[in-house]
């Protein structure tokens, strides 16, 4: 292991004071949609049934570098029965339009809660999910937009209300040591490794962890930029603050809002909720394996079918017919 | 009974190498292969209780030395080990029911024997899926089979050794010990405390020696309902409070896993006060939490497998065949919702996401289907065990069927549940 790093919100870059008339509305016909920007950002929709999803967007111009590393922070609460969003989009040094965001992220289509949420987005991370690249040097985040929407046959009247809205430095925190405190989002721990090229059978992650008393958390391991594993989402334990995570290469769906190393091996406690105050890794075990991609193959219907055929004669069709003869048919004469 | 004896060996076997669970069978493929690759006893993240690797070691060892005579084993289609090797490891789990079909053959209860032994689900659990329930069912039925003949310390053997394998066979243990104190009986209690304490050293002490403890000290919470991490959940609460069609929630926190906690003892304690011998009293008293937990926890579709022995030694000593033909029913439906559910193709062929039997397999609401059927498979067991004896009728398979149709017509056909 070569470094522990803490990952959180650094000195601030740029903040909305929700004073100035900077944010723009727009909204299908279908729905009644009404803006106030006043301390705070307010977006009132009222949507009528309709066949397909509806949904209502407000957006502003933004200038946020991405040649540091840089976290939007906003708080908001957004009615329960409406699912919102947040996206960001902007352009590279040549004028080229690009978009930082991507419709599988944890950021898109969230379902509102009724109460106020904590968001982060890391702007160097969603633009390479987004990409798939790294944004080039010059490149900056241009545009912000919210946006409310409803499925469809859902109508009713919601709300979004932006208490603020906030652009940080990602303030990475350093250990020589396996252990951490402060005030993190997400722990980084690299490896002095190589990214990983065999196949990966599970990875088991060993530490203590404290943490605000609504912190989620998930691991995830990365080779390079790729997920290679990932663990199950925990909360924390009244218990112990010891525990033993175990990472699979089947769970690896999501992404943390951070972006590793390019070139080596990490493993990334990624908060989902709450904050990390404290983490020390004690283990980490890698375990390999020949084992095929269980999504990635195929067999040929008519071997399947004959395979499936025997299957079902020996599991069902012979004992069941087997304890039928006897206990009705060669019972024993009384 | 040597015919059932082999005609069960035959049909495990045909199926054995063809099939696995391919991320269990990874798992003990993976520590099996590393003692007699390398030597190395890696205890530290064995993800189960330990003594299903000490099981294994022994007959994984013939494996290991046919593969070092030279032996050619084939790989079949993505499964994860190859076909012999997937048989050995499957070995312990296939004895382990022979075991049971002896034990209750020669105890008397032969149709209970046949009932278990050339059950589907007992055949597809040991030698398609290689999950080792039946190991902690055949100590569990050694430890009900020494009961009955008033053999309380190796009941007591016996539980802590099914306990050892499944926590699930410490319930009977702890109603004998319960019922040492209820009686004051000093001398028993200490002997069963003694017992199980050693037990418990020995099958640890490698672990602790590896570093396993901790893994195990975080692992336990799983165990016993009270873990932090979220997973997949297949009981009945889950799947029909979760908005998703795929509820993920935290591993075994059902708030409701009290209620098989807490019937247990109480339901021990009425039936002993209703003078019901210890043997039936702590019988019907595992058969009710075997039932409840399956209901109330964050079941796994293998536990279905727990009330299944328990129902078929009850039916026998109280002849109520009615009950010992349903315990088979039940199993066979277990094995067709529980094969459903997984996936035909991960078994056979080592592949997610096939959906080879559709429409009855990889349907919207799966979850849905598979949980209300079998909590009303798992409340007609109950009610063939506690009401008053009736006879097997066709008919209840109908009704089963029944439910399961309608499951699946409001979960997958309608989709209520996005209504």
């Amino acid at each position: 292991m070569s470094s522990v790093q803490g990952v959180g919100v650094g000195n601030l870059i740029w903040r909305d004071n929700f004073t100035d008339n900077a944010w723009h509305l727009t909204a299908p016909n279908t729905t009644t949609a009404q803006l106030h920007v006043n301390g705070t950002l307010d977006l009132n929709v009222v949507f009528n049934s309709e066949a397909n999803a509806q949904s209502v967007t407000v957006y502003r111009s933004v200038n946020i570098s991405l040649d540091v590393d840089s976290l939007v922070v906003v708080e908001l609460t957004t009615s329960t029965g409406s699912h919102y969003g947040i996206r960001f989009s902007g352009v590279d040094p040549s004028g080229t339009a690009f978009n930082a965001w991507r419709e599988s992220s944890k950021l898109q289509h969230r379902p509102g809660l009724g109460i106020p949420e904590d968001i982060t987005a890391d702007l160097v991370a969603e633009t390479y999910l987004a990409n798939g690249q790294l944004p080039v040097a010059g490149s900056r985040v241009t545009k912000v937009w919210f946006y409310l929407e409803t499925p469809a046959n859902a109508g009713g009247s919601f709300q979004l209300q932006v208490d603020s809205l906030q652009a940080s430095f990602l303030n990475r925190t350093t250990s020589g040591s396996t252990e951490i405190s402060g005030d993190f989002s997400n722990i980084l721990v690299n490896f002095n490794l190589p990214s990983v090229n065999q196949s990966l059978f599970q990875a088991y992650a060993s530490f203590d962890i404290r943490g605000t008393p609504s912190l989620k958390y998930t691991p995830f391991f990365f080779s390079g930029l790729s997920v290679a594993a990932q663990g199950y989402t925990y909360t924390q334990s009244v218990i112990t603050t010891h525990q033993v995570a175990v990472l699979l290469p089947s769970l690896a769906a999501g992404f943390p809002s951070i972006l590793p190393g390019v070139n080596s091996s990490s493993l990334i406690i990624g908060a989902v909720s709450g904050s990390i105050t404290y983490f020390r890794i004690d283990d980490f075990t890698l375990k390999f394996t020949a084992t095929y991609d269980p999504l990635q193959g195929t067999v040929d219907p008519t071997t399947a079918q004959a395979f499936i055929v025997y299957y079902l004669l020996f599991l069902f069709i012979t004992p069941i017919t087997a304890v039928i003869l006897l206990t009705k048919v060669f019972k024993t004469e009384k | 009974m040597w015919a059932i004896l082999a005609l069960g060996l035959v049909v495990r076997i045909a199926i054995a190498p063809i099939t696995g669970h391919a991320y269990d069978l990874a798992l003990w493929a993976n520590y099996q292969r590393l003692f007699f690759g390398s030597g190395i006893v890696d205890l530290r993240y064995f993800p189960t209780l330990p003594m299903l690797y000490y099981l294994q070691l022994p007959v994984y060892s013939f494996y290991a030395l046919i593969r070092n005579l030279g032996f050619q084993d084939p790989l079949l289609f993505y499964h994860p080990t190859y076909a012999i090797e997937a048989v050995f490891l499957k070995l312990p789990m296939i004895l382990a029911d022979v075991g049971v079909f002896l034990l209750l053959a020669r105890t008397g209860k032969l149709l209970a024997g046949v009932l278990y032994y050339l059950n589907p689900f007992i055949i597809y659990l040991s030698s398609a899926w290689g999950i080792y329930d039946s190991l902690m069912i055949v100590f569990l039925v050694a430890g009900f089979t020494a009961l009955e003949r008033d053999s309380k310390r190796l009941a007591v053997v016996s539980f802590t050794l099914s306990g050892l394998l499944k926590l699930f066979g410490f319930i009977p243990l702890a109603l004998l010990i319960l019922d040492s104190l209820l009686k004051r009986q000093v001398k028993s209690l200490l002997v069963q405390i003694a017992i199980l304490s050693s037990f418990l050293v020995i099958t640890f002490a490698p672990v602790i020696v590896a570093g396993g403890f901790e893994t195990f000290y975080t692992a336990f919470p799983r165990f016993v309902g009270i873990s932090t991490a979220q997973g997949k959940s297949w009981s009945v609460i889950s799947a029909l409070t979760s908005s998703s069609n795929q509820p993920i929630v935290p591993y075994a926190a059902s708030p409701m896993v009290w209620i098989a906690y807490a019937s247990v003892p109480v339901a021990f304690i009425l039936l002993s006060r209703r003078k019901s011998s210890l043997f039936m009293s702590i019988l019907q008293a595992t058969l009710i939490g075997a039932v409840l937990l399956n209901i109330f926890s964050q079941a796994e579709p293998q536990w279905l497998s727990w009330p299944i022995p328990l129902a078929l030694i009850f039916a026998s000593v109280t002849s109520r065949d009615g009950l010992g033909y349903f315990a088979y029913s039940f199993g066979a439906i277990a094995t067709f919702l529980v094969m459903t559910l997984t996936g035909t193709g991960y078994l056979l062929f080592g592949l997610l996401g096939t959906s080879y039997l559709a429409p009855l397999e990889g349907f919207v609401g799966g979850v849905r289907v598979y949980a209300i059927t079998t909590v009303s498979l798992l409340l007609l067991l109950l009610a063939y065990s506690f009401a008053k004896p009736v006879k097997f009728k066709l008919e209840v398979l109908l009704l089963i069927l029944i439910i399961y149709a309608q499951a699946y017509f409001w979960f997958s056909i309608v989709g209520i549940q996005n209504l």
